[in-house]
C-alpha cells in the first residue's frame, strides 16, 4: 500500500464520503419522484394542517420579535455611544473655562415694596487688620475708622449676629455682621436707596431722614452699618472695615 | 416547505408506522427539528433540503417503531459478510470509482439505510455529531458509532485494506 500524507488522505476520504452522501440523496429523490403520483392522492390530516398554521404563525412572531430586539439593541448601543461622546465633549468644555472653576463673589438684591432683601450668593477672602477689639470669636470684622467723638462702647454677640456699638454722647453707630447663609430684611420704605462702592464691593446706602444705613456683603458675611452720622462719614467707616484674622 | 413536502413526508412516516396519528406526530417533530437549519437563503425546493427532511422523518419514524415493537435490526455482521472482500484499496482506486457513486451509495443503503443517511447528514449537510444526535433523537455516542460502522461498511464495499486510521 502506498504511504501518503495521513491528513491529505483524510481530506480525500471526506470528499468521497460527501460524494457518496450526494449520490444517496439523488437515489432518494429518485425514489420520491417515482412515488410522486401516489403521494398526491394522500390526504394529510386536517389537524396536521392546523398545527402547522399555528406553528408557522408563532415562528414568524418570534422571528419578528427577535429582529426587533436586535434592532433596539443596536440603536441603544448607538444612542449610548452618542450620549457618552456628548458628555465627554461637554465635560472637556466645562472644565476648561476658568470662570466656572473660580468662585466669584456676587450679591443678589431683590427689591421688594417695603423691604430690601440682601442675600450672599458667594464669598471672597479678607485681609488682616491693625486695631482688633477684644471679642471672643474666631473671626469678626470691625471698622478701623470712627468719626470724631465716637468710641467703641460694647457688643452683643448673638451667635449668628454680632453687634458692635460706637457712641458719641447721645448718638450711636451700630455695626452688625452675620453669617453669609442668613438673610437680612432692611426697612427701605420711604427711604432713599443708592448703590455705593465699598472697596470694590457693591453696597446699598439707605437714607431715611437723618438716619443712614449701609448694607453690603464682604468677608463672608452680611454687614450692616446704621447711625446718624453723615453719608460720607458712614461710607468712610464702611470702607475702613477689617477682619481680625 | 410544508406545503411542498407534507404529503410525501406523511406518507413515508405512515408507511413505516401504519398509524396516521403517530405519523402526524413524527412529521410535526421533524418540522420543529429542522426549522433551525433552514435559513433564508436556502432553497426549500432543492434536493438537499428535501433529502434532509426526508431522512429526519424516516429516522424519527423508525425510532417510534422500534420503541413500539421489539424491532430486530438486521445483523450488520451478516450483511457485511455478503460483500466481497477486496484487498486492493487506495485513494487512486477511490478516485477511479467516482463514476460509480450512485451504485456504491445504493449498496451502502442496502447494508443499512441509516449508514447512507448518517454519511449524508455528516458530509453533505456538514452537521456536527451533536446536531445529528438532536435531529435524529439519538445519543452522540450512537452517532459516532454509526458513522464508524458506515465508513467500515463503505470500505468493505469499495474493498481492500482499512485505509483511514481513526
Amino acid at each position: 500500500m502506498k504511504e501518503n500524507n495521513p491528513n491529505t488522505n483524510k481530506e480525500l476520504m471526506e470528499i468521497y464520503y460527501k460524494a457518496i452522501g450526494e449520490a444517496y440523496i439523488e437515489n432518494l429523490i429518485g425514489t420520491l419522484e417515482a412515488n410522486k403520483e401516489t403521494y398526491r392522492t394522500i390526504e394529510v390530516p386536517e389537524s396536521l394542517d392546523k398545527w402547522f398554521h399555528e406553528y408557522n404563525k408563532n415562528l414568524e412572531k418570534s422571528i419578528k420579535k427577535k429582529a426587533f430586539t436586535q434592532r433596539m439593541r443596536r440603536r441603544s448601543f448607538r444612542v449610548a455611544l452618542i450620549v457618552a461622546a456628548l458628555i465627554t465633549v461637554l465635560s472637556v468644555i466645562t472644565f476648561s473655562v476658568e470662570s466656572i472653576r473660580t468662585r466669584v463673589f456676587n450679591m443678589f438684591i431683590e427689591n421688594k415694596e417695603k423691604y430690601t432683601e440682601i442675600q450672599v450668593i458667594d464669598e471672597i477672602s479678607a485681609d488682616n487688620s491693625i486695631y482688633v477689639p477684644q471679642i471672643n470669636r474666631e473671626s469678626y470684622c470691625y471698622p478701623e475708622y470712627l468719626p470724631k467723638g465716637y468710641t467703641y462702647s460694647h457688643l452683643d454677640d448673638l451667635s449668628s449676629m454680632l453687634y458692635l456699638y460706637y457712641v458719641n454722647d447721645n448718638k450711636t453707630i451700630i455695626f452688625a455682621q452675620s453669617d453669609s447663609n442668613s438673610s437680612n430684611q432692611i426697612d427701605t420704605e420711604g427711604a432713599e436707596v443708592a448703590e455705593v462702592d465699598i472697596n470694590g464691593v457693591k453696597g446699598l446706602l439707605i437714607q431715611k431722614e437723618d438716619r443712614v444705613m449701609i448694607a453690603w456683603v464682604d468677608f463672608d458675611r452680611i454687614l450692616n452699618l446704621k447711625g446718624y452720622a453723615s453719608k460720607e462719614e458712614m461710607l468712610k467707616i464702611a470702607r475702613s472695615l477689617k477682619k481680625n484674622n | 416547505m410544508y406545503h411542498l413536502y407534507s404529503k410525501e413526508l406523511f406518507a413515508i412516516s405512515n408507511s413505516i408506522l401504519n398509524d396516521p396519528h403517530e405519523a402526524e406526530d413524527v412529521v410535526q417533530s421533524a418540522f420543529i427539528k429542522v426549522t433551525p437549519y433552514i435559513h433564508k437563503n436556502l432553497d426549500v425546493k432543492c434536493n438537499k433540503t428535501r433529502g434532509l427532511i426526508v431522512i429526519i422523518v424516516k429516522n424519527l419514524s423508525f425510532n417510534v417503531y422500534s420503541r413500539r415493537k421489539l424491532y430486530n435490526m438486521a445483523n450488520i455482521q451478516e450483511l457485511e459478510n455478503v460483500l466481497e472482500d477486496n484487498d486492493d484499496f487506495s485513494p487512486e482506486s477511490v478516485v477511479l470509482r467516482l463514476d460509480q457513486n450512485k451504485e456504491i451509495a445504493q449498496k451502502l443503503a442496502l447494508v443499512k439505510e441509516e449508514y447512507a443517511e448518517i454519511m449524508t447528514l455528516k458530509y453533505v449537510h456538514e452537521l456536527t455529531n451533536t446536531e445529528i444526535s438532536e435531529l435524529l433523537s439519538i445519543t452522540e455516542s450512537s452517532v459516532r458509532s454509526k458513522l464508524h460502522r458506515a465508513k467500515k461498511a463503505l470500505q468493505k464495499i469499495l474493498g481492500g485494506v482499512d485505509y483511514e486510521r481513526e
